[in-house]
């Protein structure tokens, strides 16, 4: 019986690898240079989310309360507001230099709660370059007269170079001295008021200063509450000094919140008002905040948050993939299946390296021996591909008792498809071990965790997220160089170590 | 010897890499309908028989998890035998029975299992754990070949096998495969196998590698592996020549064991023959195939004819001539 034997001539690569390098290298030129997105990312600026919560008690009738919630400043931004209540409407009022959320209820009956929540982003490219006015400072002739002692006493004593307003601030705060008392006179040693003569007298010193109230964002907890703060500008900077906590800061350590008078809730038909603040950093996804405000030109950047979240994933395996590429055609790993070590990283993500490498060979070894077991017991094929299985899951469900029941902390975060190529590795790893030898066997595992390791160095990479995020037309350049490799008829690394000796003329 | 060789010296000498091997020649000439001809043993027997090529007879198939019942049935008149899957690849799953004793077979490999034993491997067959993408797969039992003594001396508790790489129908490179302790009696160089270059034109024996190292005598038995001539040389390269007809690949490699009262019977075909045949002969592969490239072997010829192509082609002694011919 005769076959026939039939030669296929390839398509030309020139054409499709000729299009895809210039729509792709074409595009991030002109969105790179043309349009000016920059080519890494801009230092992340720190968000947090803030929350109000208002709790109070009604009486049947209508019921309306008036929150004093952060502006949106230059350097502070508040985006992402949201007001939940029961039944109530919800509108906000600016008005006195305040800005307030309004709530309305035209029946309320027994305990209310209000909720206000938004993120703060901080903007820390935000300079201000002129030099601020310098206001009149309000003290009587007493507080006067006893200011620019205190000031004179302070600076006197000075070492060279130190600052005078850390000085006055901690005599202000704590300090003892006779013109002390008298700046305080008989009022009470409030937080306030220590802000607002500190206010004074660094403007009585010649020092421009401003007094606010706010959340402070160095501290992370719920039940925080309102700081009074006091903006200096020294030696061509400002500076920014907590009165409760007694430190100093940069402007951007706290957000302010109202005007550093009267009281934050106001209502009508309520009683009982409490308020309780809240305060937590917060990692925003997407790159929207990344980015100046003109060069969101990429379509995907105007998808939804959590499209971005899953994108901004995906988007980084073809990078992986040429990764993965380079190492068998140029270099010669060999490794259990083409892209199970892309599935590892993308479960290395969720554990972090060291830990991952560290419980995936657990894994594999404990599973390894429960597959010889089961060997041994004579089972069909398919029920010991899932006795292994279950197996597999045993040990991740005890691994993770154990962590927790040590506090530590990375555990697992157990995504669902490493398991199913957890026990594809630990089958083709006993074939091989059985068939071949123990060497070859590991010596695959290693390479494939090797090359897994690299993958992930791919994925968490920040510039190239970025790259990939931002710049999607790389896809496009990606997709050229696959088909580039895919015509490379060079030798492997392996293939020169492999074949040295016959480099070498022999007779 | 230096860590590394660069690359131009290995293109020198027309060393083929795997990209090589992979796009130009297994891409180019082995189309992927005929595969199944290599790949699926089973196939390979029919097709071999009907084109009058010998072949280790085939005693029986098992298809079904439910005719294992009836093993000892299919055995009952064996004493030695062959059990292996049908899509089997490098040797793995086969089961080599040398005889049988009380109820007990004794394995090449110095094993002894229950007729329970092979049941369980028969079934393991069946179900694809050594079949490529572990589809379910069948297993045959066959002729046991029986070693010639010839190659006694240079191999060990197994059956030595001579892997001739065909390209376009020419046999361009051979190697005799001899199995070691290492290797459990295989014939797989992967396993630990010595393999051992032979010269085209003569059946001569050459030098030797073992796990890419090169050797000159038999790890287990210390005997010298060059001078050995293969006897019925010619027979061996028209077998290999008229693989080409019978798969309809254009690069395969055709593995031939010598019986001792059969003399040479094909054993199976591979799609994918491996590149250590190279430091066996301690040659390229790449050099050989340009030059029947450039020869343009007639598509309806002989197969003797080819082999004896290949015999002017790259006899060793001619060598320096042709390389400049050409």
């Amino acid at each position: 019986m005769r076959s026939r034997v039939t030669v296929k001539q390839p398509l030309s690569i020139i054409v499709p690898v000729a299009i895809l390098l210039m729509s792709g290298i074409g595009l991030f030129y002109y969105r790179a240079v043309k349009l000016g997105v920059p080519l890494v990312p801009l230092t992340a600026p720190q968000s947090w989310k803030i929350g109000a919560t208002v709790v109070f008690d009604t009486s049947g009738s209508s019921s309306s309360v008036s929150l004093v919630i952060p502006k949106t400043t230059a350097r502070m931004q508040i985006v992402n507001e949201r007001f939940a209540s029961d039944g109530f409407s919800v509108a906000t009022v600016e008005e006195g230099g305040l800005r307030r959320a309004a709530w309305y209820k035209r029946q309320a009956q027994g305990e209310q709660r209000l909720y206000y929540e938004a993120v703060v982003r901080r903007d820390d490219d935000v300079t201000r370059t002129r030099k601020p006015r310098l206001r009149t400072f309000e003290l009587s002739d007493v507080e006067t007269r006893a200011g620019r002692r205190l000031i004179r006493d302070l600076s006197a004593n000075l070492p060279k170079g130190a600052s005078l307003a850390d000085a006055l601030a901690t005599e202000i705060r704590e300090g003892e001295s006779a013109s002390r008392s008298t700046l305080f006179g008989s009022s009470k040693e409030s937080e306030r008021r220590v802000a607002e003569l500190l206010e004074n007298l660094f403007l009585l010193a010649k020092l421009p200063a401003r007094m606010h109230r706010g959340l402070s964002l160095s501290e992370s907890d719920r039940g925080v509450g309102l700081h009074y703060f006091v903006e200096v500008y020294e030696g061509d900077r400002w500076r920014v000094f907590d009165v409760s906590t007694g430190t100093w800061g940069s402007p951007g350590s706290y957000v302010r919140w109202g005007n550093g008078a009267g009281k934050l809730i106001s209502g009508r038909g309520i009683r009982n008002e409490s308020l309780v603040l809240s305060v937590t950093p917060f990692e925003e996804e997407g790159f929207q905040s990344h980015l100046p405000e003109h060069a969101s030109l990429s379509p995907v950047l105007s998808l939804p948050l959590e499209s971005q979240a899953v994108l901004r994933v995906l988007m980084i395996i073809p990078f992986a993939a040429l990764l993965v590429v380079f190492l068998r055609c140029f270099v010669g790993f060999q490794t259990f299946g083409t892209f199970m070590p892309i599935l590892i990283a993308l479960a290395f993500r969720e554990t972090h390296l060291v830990n991952g490498v560290l419980l995936f060979s657990t894994i594999v070894a404990c599973a390894l021996l429960a597959r010889r077991y089961f060997a041994r017991l004579q089972l069909l094929l398919v029920p010991r591909l899932a006795a292994t299985l279950t197996v597999v899951i045993i040990i991740i469900v005890g691994i993770s008792v154990v962590t927790h029941a040590y506090d530590i902390e990375r555990g697992l975060s157990v995504a669902l498809f490493p398991m199913v190529i957890l026990t594809m590795v630990v089958e083709r790893m006993s074939l091989l071990w059985e068939e071949v030898g123990a060497i070859a066997a590991v010596k695959q595992g290693v390479a494939s965790l090797l090359v897994a390791a690299l993958a992930y160095s791919v994925f968490v990479s920040p510039e190239i997220q970025y790259l990939a995020f931002v710049f999607p037309e790389s896809l496009l350049v990606i997709l050229a160089l696959c088909i580039l490799t895919g015509r490379y008829t060079g030798y492997r690394l392996s293939e020169l170590r492999r074949f040295r000796a016959l480099a070498v003329s022999r007779p | 010897m230096s860590l590394i060789a660069s690359p131009q010296a290995l293109a020198r000498k027309g060393i083929l890499s795997m990209n090589r091997r992979n796009l130009t020649y297994i891409q180019r000439f082995n189309s992927r309908e005929n595969y199944p001809k290599a790949d699926d043993k089973l196939l390979t027997k029919q097709l071999a028989t009907a084109a009058g090529i010998a072949v280790p007879s085939l005693y029986r198939v098992v298809e079904t998890v439910g005719e294992l019942k009836a093993l000892d049935t299919y055995l009952r008149d064996l004493d030695d035998f062959v059990i292996k899957p049908a899509h089997g690849s490098g040797g793995d799953g086969v089961v080599v029975v040398l005889e049988r004793r009380d109820g007990a077979f004794h394995r090449a490999n110095g094993q002894t299992v229950s007729i329970r034993e092979l049941k369980h491997h028969t079934a393991n067959i069946l179900h694809g754990l050594f079949s490529l993408g572990g589809q379910p797969d069948r297993a045959l039992i066959e002729y046991r070949v029986q070693f010639d003594p010839l190659f006694e001396k240079i191999t060990y508790r197994g059956v030595p096998d001579v892997r001739i790489i065909v390209f376009l129908g020419v046999p361009v490179m051979a190697m005799l495969r001899l199995p070691t302790k290492a290797s459990n009696g295989r014939a797989n160089l992967h396993q630990g196998a010595v393999g051992v270059g032979i010269d085209i034109a003569t059946g001569v024996t050459r030098f030797g590698v073992c796990r890419d190292q090169p050797v000159d005598v038999h790890p287990d038995t210390g005997s010298p592996i060059a001078g050995v001539q293969v006897p019925q040389w010619d027979r061996l390269l028209e077998i290999a020549a008229s693989c080409y007809e019978l798969s309809g690949l254009g690069y395969l490699g055709a593995d031939i064991v010598f019986d001792s009262t059969l003399g040479p019977l094909m054993l199976e075909l591979n799609a994918r023959p491996g590149l250590a045949i190279q430091i066996a002969n301690r040659l390229g592969l790449d050099q050989r195939l340009g030059q029947v490239l450039r020869a343009k072997p007639e598509p309806g010829q002989e197969p003797a004819k080819r082999a004896l192509l290949a015999k002017r082609l790259f006899d060793a002694e001619a060598q320096p001539a042709a390389a400049a011919e050409n």
